[in-house]
């Protein structure tokens, strides 16, 4: 009699995964139970949760079976995680013919999730991945702790079992009790929710303008402004103008929350784009990620969405200048003695500074406390190649009482985000043989191509570079802005006034305070 | 230990014996001692020619199941390293100090060299009232 079996489960790495054979086998003997093939510690002490589940179960436990050996295999591959528990109590249920051993299922099936006890499952991490690597790659059924349904519930052409505990399953390996299959696809109607309205910004008229275009190109922002101005108000408000995302952007950043374990029942799908505001007290790897084992940072959490660092300036520059690759790549690659994996991270940066230490440099009505010395020591701390990703500069001065309180005229978020939908559309027409999606990602090349201007928008953008000293850089990130400015408008040539109101959002460097 | 696991250690080693005894085992001795080490059980198997040291674990149980995996508490469960590394200490001892009687069955060999030997388990679950019992055997123990 073969004592053997044989059942597939799934790892994690990064985003990808890997499937993982989970090879049981027991002979007699006094009781062993070796678990080989790298498990870290937490699938080492799985054999005892594992045991405990199949005695609560009913079924023989591992330790009545004398020596039993499990392994992960590829044997290479580190397992990290309590997601082998379930595989390996069905390796063992079928090595000891518990279960029928040669049931389809488990030979097209992957079985996933951590065991408690008394044999109930609980939920982990990174089901979305592996519901998609599963379909990928040809199996047919995936089992899962029932915690973890809703994530997979995008997830077509695979039929995906809620599993409430071990007993549940044994039966239905028995054909006495069926399980039903998670009615995979369900319909993405859920409209996102915003917490904040463009409605609600007093004033700050060109700062909405400039956040509309920051909204239709993609491109990166920073906010200058003295404290109390509404930089933040402005940035918590940034996501409601983005164009709503597609099922594919979805499941891109669904993805990575899932892996994160910052996925439940009431948002199985991650359907606003995030929003995040990391302190500037974080740590490198909190921003870009990393870890003995991986996981994504503040800026993959934020792919597709919105990575918002307030005060800018106070980040350690070492931390900043993290952010170079990312942003110009909008892949992060983290590198460990374990391996290497790559976050997506493409996101819009939205920064916020103030002008001085003390805030007021460029206020016209406080005076600022701050000598120019300390001035230019402050906003050094943003170097250059940080400096050449930021697209558009905006100063956010003072509201000004009449317009705090002065009532009408203001557009709502929607009305503007439909504006950047169709600036959007224009682009994903634009782009659709390149491998990019909006005009931020746009390289010399590109602008090269599908910039293109008059004479008299040529003289106009001469005359700057010889009066603004514009360098190479700024001259074509210029045209990008005068671009998204032209989409906006439904332009399909860059005309003057696109140029005029893009070089209004360059750095001006100290000249600000002058 | 008193009295009543003294005897059903004595009582379970009798039906041991005599479990050997019928695979054609050659008792040598029982309960040897030394230095605070004891093994229950020395004999030799003729067909494998191998000295067998024996560990015997026995239960009270009130009925026996058909199928032993489903009991709650089996002897077996009670062995562990560190006994099995004490067992391994008094077989080196016997080993040295009782060449003897171990050349009677092993045969005469040089000096210094021993015997093939190996730790055996066997676990008597007894039923109380009955007295049936139920053996499991165990060979080449290993921790």
């Amino acid at each position: 009699m073969k004592h053997t079996s044989r059942v597939k489960s799934c790892a994690v790495v990064g985003l990808d995964t890997v499937i993982v054979d989970v090879e049981t086998d027991f002979f007699p003997g006094i009781h062993k139970f070796n678990i080989v093939g790298l498990p870290d510690a937490a699938i080492k002490e799985s054999q005892q949760r594992v045991g405990s589940a199949l005695k609560n179960s009913g079924a023989v436990p591992p330790y009545r079976l004398g020596v039993v050996i499990v392994n992960l295999a590829p044997a290479d591959l580190r397992k990290v995680g309590a997601v082998y528990d379930l595989p390996i109590a069905i390796g063992i249920l079928s090595a000891s013919s518990q279960i029928r051993s040669n049931s389809s299922y488990l030979k097209d099936s992957l079985f996933v999730g951590e065991l408690a006890l008394n044999g109930d499952l609980r939920g982990v991490k990174g089901v979305l991945p592996i519901a998609l690597s599963a379909k990928n790659a040809g199996y047919k059924n995936l089992f899962i702790p029932e915690a973890n349904a809703s994530e997979t519930s995008v997830v077509k052409g695979l039929r995906v079992y809620p599993v409430k505990n071990l007993e549940q399953l044994m039966l239905f390996f028995e054909e006495e009790k069926n399980i039903t299959p998670f009615k995979v696809f369900r319909e993405i109607s859920i409209k996102p929710k915003y917490l904040f309205d463009m409605r609600e910004i007093c004033g700050q008229e060109h700062v909405k303008r400039a956040m509309e275009i920051v909204a239709a190109g993609g491109h990166n922002v920073c906010l200058i402004g003295p404290p109390g101005s509404g930089k933040t108000l402005i940035a918590r408000t940034f996501p409601s103008i983005l164009p709503e995302m597609g099922l594919e952007e979805c499941l891109e950043t669904t993805k990575i929350f899932s892996v994160a374990g910052k996925l439940d029942d009431s948002n199985p799908l991650v359907r606003e784009r995030p929003f995040r505001a990391p302190h500037h007290t974080s740590s490198n790897i909190a921003l870009i990620g990393g870890g003995t084992n991986p996981h994504p940072g503040e800026i993959s959490l934020s792919h597709r969405g919105v990575l918002f660092l307030d005060e800018f300036l106070e980040f350690p520059a070492k931390t900043l200048d993290c952010l170079r690759q990312p942003l110009e790549d909008g892949i992060i690659t983290i590198s460990r003695a374990a391996g290497s994996v790559t976050f997506p991270a493409r996101f819009i940066l939205i920064a916020a500074m103030n002008p001085c230490p003390c805030g007021y440099a460029t206020d016209t009505e406080k005076e600022c406390t701050c000598n120019a010395n300390a001035i230019s020591r402050y906003q050094r701390k943003l170097s250059g190649p940080i400096c050449d990703r930021i697209d558009i500069f905006v100063d956010v001065p003072r509201v000004k009482y009449d317009k705090l309180t002065g009532e009408g005229g203001r557009e709502s978020s929607e009305e503007i985000r439909e504006r950047v939908q169709k600036a959007r559309d224009i682009q994903s027409l634009r782009f659709k043989e390149n491998a990019i999606f909006s005009n931020a990602e746009m390289n010399n090349q590109y602008i090269k191509k599908y910039c293109q201007y008059g004479q008299e928008t040529k003289d106009i953008l001469i005359e700057a570079i010889r009066k603004f000293h514009l360098s190479a850089r700024s001259y074509f990130r210029t045209l990008k802005i005068a671009r998204t400015i032209a989409d906006l408008e439904n332009s399909g040539q860059i005309e003057t006034r696109h140029v005029a109101e893009a070089l209004q959002y360059r750095f001006q460097g100290e000249s600000l305070i002058s | 230990m008193d009295d009543s696991r003294k005897l059903r250690g004595s009582f379970a080693e009798g039906i041991a014996i005599n479990f050997l005894k019928k695979k054609r085992f050659k008792i040598i001795t029982a309960n040897y001692q030394y230095r605070g080490g004891e093994i229950d059980i020395i004999a030799f198997d003729p067909r494998k020619k191998e000295l067998v040291f024996v560990e015997v674990r026995s239960k009270w149980c009130d009925s026996l199941a058909k199928d032993w995996q489903t009991m709650p508490i089996i002897p077996e469960d009670s062995v562990n390293k560190t006994k099995f590394h004490k067992i391994e200490k008094t077989v080196w001892f016997f080993l040295e100090k009782e060449t003897v009687s171990w050349q009677r069955y092993a045969g005469n060999l040089p000096r210094y060299s021993f015997p093939e030997w190996r730790i055996d388990l066997i676990s008597v679950t007894i039923e109380k009232y009955t007295k049936t019992a139920q053996i499991r055997h165990y060979e080449y123990l290993f921790f």
